[in-house]
């Protein structure tokens, strides 16, 4: 390999040659294209500058419920990417919502239909990504979130509502209204008792999730995501009831707090294509790798991206969102090549999650 | 007006969750005890490198106290540079800091936005000072670097209510493990410093449980005790024994000169404890 | 469904701009102007090629996280398919305005919505690249996009072309897939809950619209043709708008 160090040079031939890291910083194509191919003679295998095979990915280790201030939290760390995750619960009453409506017109549909409307109507779901804390030399605070930053978080915020994750009845605060004395007689007589005891709901538990990224390292959607479903499946929000006389919601920690109810496990799995030749304007575009899990060099090289999230629960893998762009190599053959690395790494992080 | 940049959630307000014990907190209060010794601080835990890709980065947490909804303080802190100065900027024959102080959303009893508010201004204005007497600042004219510490969560009783106005004694609490953290940072990234620079909180509480004469802690937890009467926050270079910031807050009578001094004496003892600390994490990642 | 299943377009609606277009279809209707290659700011420029910049506006409000997302995907997909090597250190800047979306009885619309919006994305790629011909911006290929959704209906699965609001309120999944002029795939985004299997199919339907190949039958036949296929066929479609807007330039000779 042409990256010698430059400690082991003979100190006869004025050649110049680099570190690695030096290498690395002044050409990072040809040094991550050298990494990639190695000689023909050599019997060395195809490996990345971080010391990956290109499908390999970083293990994945997360941590759960480490902060106690928020109701929910998790910790992903996947090489040298950390990120944080804190989900809080907040009040909204109904008088707070502009077009509350209690009968929404879609009452045909079954209720959990209607509560997957209600999370998106009233938008319960506030999922937001930090990224400038300092986490990479590029993201230093003080300036509006980036474009990234509010990809992610938009792409967070659509895959939340488009799995259907949080089950939306569980964030409903109802009251069961309390017949006065004197009514009772009235309504037995009509015989509309049913009708008198419905629940109707009060107030909506809306989730703060708040993502901060302690270190970026690459794929900062994966890990993400990894983390707020960690943080989900972890949140457990107090008991609430409301009180009529106070008009509000009161919250009691001496009963047991209600835990979500996640429905699936929904895992990301992103890849960049890099390219043999940095010039894509020709026809003969030349080899390609598929690198899975890329780092932040990585990144910065691979023009393709995939994501793809699978839930491989049931029997059958279910895709649950596919995202593409930026290039053409990744055709239909190897995107369902794609999907099979997909559940290979569903499985990793399933099992880190515990 | 709505941050556009941002995912803002429903239109009209939230509200925290209100709990029903909230007036009954008083009577909880007593229960909190401290059980360290009044000389004692917490244990810490430090680590350097926690971001590889900044120059230096350091992770401090503060052991949780025994009781179940204290946390104990957990930051992060990175530190970008030295690089030089944006082109726009006035010529400096020393290194220009920056420092940004921000508490995460969730670090709080209640959630904080996204914006800094006054007193995160604040606790960088501090961190700035305690930390310039301590870096050899000329040697790097014309640069400058950013210190970057987020609060993870803050030292804070989830239960207690929010009228006893913790806060403030919370704020030197921070303060104090930002010095420390940024610290460990700066060394982390090789910036060349006068001494390891470390942060320490001594108070003056009056505890009804004893016979009600005030006395002196040092890493108080507001919650552990009925009442703070004053503060002082002390950034401490023990090889120099040089103070390069002092924060004192609170009500003591003026006549008592010798209780100021014996605040900030035991802000210094709590600062080389937490030194200690400091010095052999160091000594750890350079073995 | 209402709106009309036909696209309409017209080249060169703005006079000031290098290059423009106005496209509607499937009940959304946007402009996008064309400006490029010109200067670049110092912090988008790129030594070896041009930056492609895309600004998308809603048609009510002001753009959120949701039209930043939008921005990054269209920006990603036209940065494939301009010759952006020919035009170092330059910018080319595409502006779309949503002018019309089609209305929806069933939801009530908010004007600030961070979920991603699958339907109007063909609008807004097919746009721009008709915007990016009208300025005669060197291209490796042209483009088309065409969303799909894919509805239960009675049991049975169907798949949609162009669905109205209301078909995604009640789809499975939703799909948006672009090819280029050489068949390749250039953009791929899905949402919902659809297997391998279905997303192949999803594949083959916006294929057939986006790439059929040229076909030998002209005029009336074509039209008739395209009542079976289910769809418009796209590439056909850019080409006569173009053909058309060419002849009417060239008529003072």
């Amino acid at each position: 390999m042409a990256t010698t160090s430059s400690t082991g040079a003979p100190a006869a031939a004025p050649s110049l040659t680099f570190t690695r890291p030096v290498f690395a910083k002044l050409s990072p194509h040809p040094y991550l294209l050298l990494s990639l191919s190695p000689d023909e003679s050599s019997s060395t295998r195809s490996r990345r500058t971080n010391g990956r095979a290109p499908h390999e990915a970083r293990p994945i280790q997360i941590n759960t419920g480490s902060l106690s201030q928020a109701h929910g939290s998790a910790l992903v760390r996947t090489g040298d990417t950390t990120v944080i995750c804190g989900v809080r619960g907040e009040l909204l009453p109904v008088t707070s919502i502009p077009q509350f409506r209690p009968t929404p017109s879609y009452e045909n549909a079954d209720d959990e239909e209607k509560a997957r409307k209600e999370l998106k109507e009233y938008d319960l779901l506030v999922p937001n990504i930090e990224l400038a804390t300092g986490c990479a030399p590029q993201f230093l605070p003080g300036v509006p979130p980036t474009t990234l930053a509010q990809t992610l978080s938009t792409r967070v915020y659509s895959l939340l509502h488009s799995s259907g994750l949080v089950d939306g009845r569980d964030l409903r605060v109802k009251y069961r209204p309390v017949r006065p004395p004197q009514d009772t007689e009235a309504m037995e007589e009509d015989g509309q008792e049913e009708e008198e005891e419905e629940e109707e709901v009060k107030a909506f538990w809306v989730l703060y999730i708040d993502l901060l990224f302690v270190s970026f390292d690459g794929n900062p959607f994966d890990a993400a995501w990894a983390a707020v479903l960690a943080a989900l499946r972890d949140t457990v929000l107090p008991a609430a009831k409301w009180d009529a006389d106070r008009e509000m919601v009161i919250c009691t920690t001496k009963e047991k707090g209600k835990k979500l109810n996640i429905r699936g496990h929904p895992v990301p799995c992103s890849a960049a294509v890099f390219l043999e030749k940095a010039d894509q304007q020709h026809q003969d575009k030349g080899r390609h790798w598929i690198l899975l899990d890329p780092d932040r060099l990585e990144e910065t090289l691979c023009g393709e991206v995939i994501t793809v999230v699978v839930d491989c629960e049931g029997n059958e893998t279910r895709v649950r969102s596919l995202e593409k762009q930026g290039g053409t190599v990744l055709g239909r053959e190897l995107i369902r090549g794609f999907v099979g690395v997909a559940e290979g790494r569903w499985k990793e992080v399933v099992k880190a999650m515990g | 007006m709505a941050d556009r940049r941002r995912i803002n959630g429903p239109a009209g307000a939230t509200i925290p969750p209100v709990f029903d014990e909230d007036g009954k907190q008083y009577e909880h209060k007593v229960a909190k005890i401290r059980d360290r010794a009044p000389t004692a601080i917490r244990k810490m835990f430090l680590k350097t490198g926690v971001t590889p890709s900044a120059s230096g980065s350091a992770y401090l947490e503060y052991e949780s106290s025994a009781k179940s909804g204290v946390s104990g303080l957990k930051l992060s802190c990175t530190v970008h540079g030295p690089r030089s100065l944006p082109r726009s900027s006035p010529f400096s024959p020393h290194i220009v800091l920056s420092t940004h102080v921000k508490y995460a959303p969730f670090a709080t009893k209640q959630r904080r936005g996204y914006l800094r508010d006054p007193s995160e201004r604040d606790l960088g204005t501090h961190l700035e000072t305690a930390l310039r007497g301590a870096i050899i600042a000329d040697r790097w004219p014309k640069s400058g670097v950013d210190i970057i510490i987020s609060i993870i969560e803050g030292d804070q009783d989830r239960e207690t209510s929010k009228f006893q106005g913790d806060e403030t004694w919370d704020m030197m609490n921070a303060l104090s493990g930002c010095i420390t953290v940024a610290s460990a940072a700066l060394a982390d990234a090789g910036i060349d410093c006068v001494d390891t620079v470390a942060g320490g909180v001594a108070a003056l509480v009056q505890d009804t449980s004893d016979d009600s004469t005030p006395r002196i802690v040092l890493d108080p937890i507001p919650s552990e005790h009925e009442k703070i009467l004053g503060a002082c926050c002390v950034a401490y270079l023990p090889i120099r024994d040089e103070v390069t910031n002092l924060w004192f807050k609170g009500d003591l009578p003026a006549s008592d000169i010798d209780l100021y001094t014996k605040l900030v004496e035991s802000g210094i003892q709590a600062s080389r404890n937490g030194n200690r600390v400091l010095v052999e994490c160091l000594g750890e990642t350079v073995a | 469904m209402t709106a009309s299943t036909l696209p309409e377009a017209a080249l060169g609606v703005l006079p000031r701009a290098d290059g423009s277009a106005k496209y509607s279809h499937a009940g959304y209707t946007v402009t996008a102007s064309v400006n490029g290659p010109i200067e670049a700011q110092r912090r988008d420029e790129h030594p070896y090629e041009a930056h492609v910049d895309v600004i998308v506006r809603p048609a009510a409000g002001v753009g959120g996280t949701r039209e930043r997302h939008l921005e990054s995907i269209l920006q990603s997909s036209l940065t494939q398919i301009i010759l952006v090597k020919n035009f170092p250190r330059s910018l080319i800047q595409v502006v779309l305005q949503v002018e019309d979306t089609p209305e929806n009885d069933y939801v009530n619309t908010k004007l600030v919505q961070a979920s991603l919006n699958f339907a109007i994305m063909p609008a807004l790629f097919q746009t721009s690249v008709l915007a990016l011909l009208s300025a005669g911006v060197p291209m490796r290929a042209t483009a088309a996009a065409t969303a799909v959704a894919v509805v239960p209906e009675d049991g049975a699965k169907k798949i949609v072309v162009d669905p109205s609001p209301r078909q995604i309120e009640i789809a499975q999944s939703v799909h948006v897939l672009a090819f280029t002029s050489q068949e390749e795939l250039l953009l791929a985004e899905s949402e919902g809950d659809f297997t391998v299997k279905e997303w192949d199919d999803v594949y083959e339907t916006a294929q057939k619209i986006c790439c059929r190949p040229a076909s030998t039958k002209e005029g009336m036949e074509m039209v008739l043709d395209e009542e079976d296929a289910g769809g418009p066929d796209m590439r056909h479609f850019l080409r006569s708008t173009l053909e058309s807007k060419v002849t009417a330039d060239l008529h003072w000779k």
